[in-house]
């Protein structure tokens, strides 16, 4: 399994080409934003993900808080 | 070996996704997103803008779950209704150095606080507020390196947090891979304030999370993500007022049990005791996440999620989650829809039912000696969330959001989660 592993790691890697900036618009456009935005994410980790025992817990907020209400 | 495998699946991905072909190359200037993992606080990062430019953004949450009888948690009834207002600042205070703060306030309504003014003996630990701050400074040492540094506190009836941490970016390929490494720490104070009203005093919970982010690039219209997050937590790591109901083996409990039959601690079912909930001191948590969205030509755009997450209590979770994303008026308004699939297995300690003889039962029903939890958060349940998000751009500065989540569990604990936004930039 390591073996497969690291080859499929290889292969990802061999595969990633470079993409010019000029090339890179619609990757910088909105439906294309990895990221939800801070209070998204603070209200979806703050609420329902502290009702789920795998919950990252801490959240890039501060205080996690109890998450018990 | 679980999380090797898991591992390989998503080098698989990327193997898979990376060959694909270019397509609509435009010469523009676009920035490059940054790395997207779980804990990634913003989707506009400070430290990459012009100075004196920034955002406000203010969001206001509702969120809301019912709790039938013996759905979930037997001992506790988990109706809840929390509304949060976020008030989230960015700006730019030159081209290479950002700030930011994220302040934020729950207003908490929920069945164990109504209980605890009706039941003074049997306080619920939670209070009916939560106040929480970040702030959080970015600075850009080149075109290649940049460092970010946050901390904050939050504050609740029954809980106070004090976190820091920090983080370096790296970027390569002519940005087209970035690199993040970050580090976290929480140092948590827990008012124990048990299920029968007794108060044994503060508690402490030390929370230190390291993470590894990547981000790729692998052609002009498709990136991915992906993450790794290690967490170890020491301390007191129970819910301090959950209790858990024994029940006798020779006289068990018939039909739904209603939470309520368990609040009068003075006149329990026959047969029937209550414990406090007793978990080991120590957790290390792993996960494993990622993300590979497609654009497409016709302004749509397609993302596969997952999450893999595994941790010594023996929880594991599995969370594969799509979202498609489309432009209804090209630059002006936008939606959002996501499915989201949960799965997760129980806590060593966790059941839904405890049958302990009177005569083996623990004479100290706050130190009962042997790890039990009937938490149903910590129990084997799935669930399915369907979202939707509505964004409006009102103009290049002003953005509007709408969104609704509804999930669907199996336990019975429903959950709708509202949202709306206002983002200004300026």
């Amino acid at each position: 399994m390591r073996r497969l592993t690291y080859a499929c790691l290889l292969l990802a890697l061999a595969g990633c080409k470079t993409v010019d900036f000029t090339e890179k618009r619609h990757l910088a456009d909105p439906v294309m934003q990895l990221d939800d935005g801070a209070a998204e994410t603070h209200f979806q980790q703050k609420c329902t993900y502290s009702r789920e025992g795998s919950a990252g817990g801490i959240g890039s907020s501060a205080g996690g808080g109890c998450g018990c209400y | 070996m679980l999380l090797r495998d898991a591992l390989a699946g998503l080098a698989a991905l990327c193997a898979l996704a990376a060959p694909a072909l270019a397509q609509d190359a435009t010469p523009q200037r676009a920035e490059v997103p940054s790395s997207g993992g779980e804990e990634t606080p913003s989707e506009d990062p400070p430290g990459t803008g012009v100075a004196g430019t920034g955002s406000v953004e203010v969001q206001i949450g509702l969120y809301q779950n019912d709790d039938g009888t013996g759905d979930g948690n037997p001992f506790l009834d988990e109706e809840l209704t929390v509304i949060e207002p976020v008030v989230v600042i960015d700006y730019n205070v030159t081209d290479r150095l950002a700030v930011g703060a994220q302040l934020s306030y729950d207003y908490v309504s929920s069945a164990s606080i109504e209980r605890l003014s009706n039941y003074p003996e049997q306080s619920g630990a939670s209070g009916d507020y939560y106040y929480g701050v970040n702030l959080n400074m970015r600075y850009k040492v080149n075109e290649d390196v940049q460092l970010g540094l946050h901390g904050g506190g939050s504050l609740e009836y029954d809980y106070t947090s004090v976190g820091f941490g920090g983080d370096t970016t790296l970027d390569w390929n002519d940005d087209n891979t970035t690199l993040k490494l970050g580090f976290n720490g929480f140092f948590d104070t827990v008012k124990v304030i048990r299920f029968n009203g007794t108060q044994e005093g503060d508690d402490t919970r030390i929370s230190l999370t390291a993470n590894v982010d990547l981000y790729q690039i692998l052609s002009p219209t498709l990136h991915l993500s992906a993450g790794l997050s290690l967490t170890h937590q020491s301390g007191f790591l129970e819910t301090a007022f959950n209790g858990v109901v024994l029940e006798d083996p020779n006289q068990p409990l018939v039909g739904d049990r209603d939470p309520d039959a368990f609040v009068n601690l003075a006149n329990l079912p026959p047969g029937v005791g209550i414990v406090a909930e007793e978990l080991p001191d120590t957790r290390i948590r792993v996960a494993l996440y990622g993300e590979l969205r497609k654009y497409f030509s016709s302004g749509t755009a397609l993302s596969f999620r997952g999450r893999f997450y595994q941790d010594s209590w023996g929880i594991f979770s599995v969370a594969p989650e799509v979202r498609v994303y489309q432009w209804i008026v090209d630059d002006v308004f936008r939606v959002r829809f996501r499915y989201r699939f949960y799965l997760q297995t129980a806590a060593d300690d966790y059941s839904e039912r405890f049958f302990v003889s009177p005569s083996a039962r623990p004479t100290d029903v706050l130190d009962p000696g042997t790890e039990r939890t009937q938490d149903s958060d910590l129990g084997d349940f799935t669930s399915h969330t369907l979202g939707l998000k509505f964004t409006i751009h009102a103009t290049d500065s002003v953005r509007f959001d709408l969104a609704g989540d509804y999930v669907l569990r199996e336990d019975g604990i429903d959950q709708i989660l509202l949202s709306a936004g206002l983002r200004v930039g300026f």
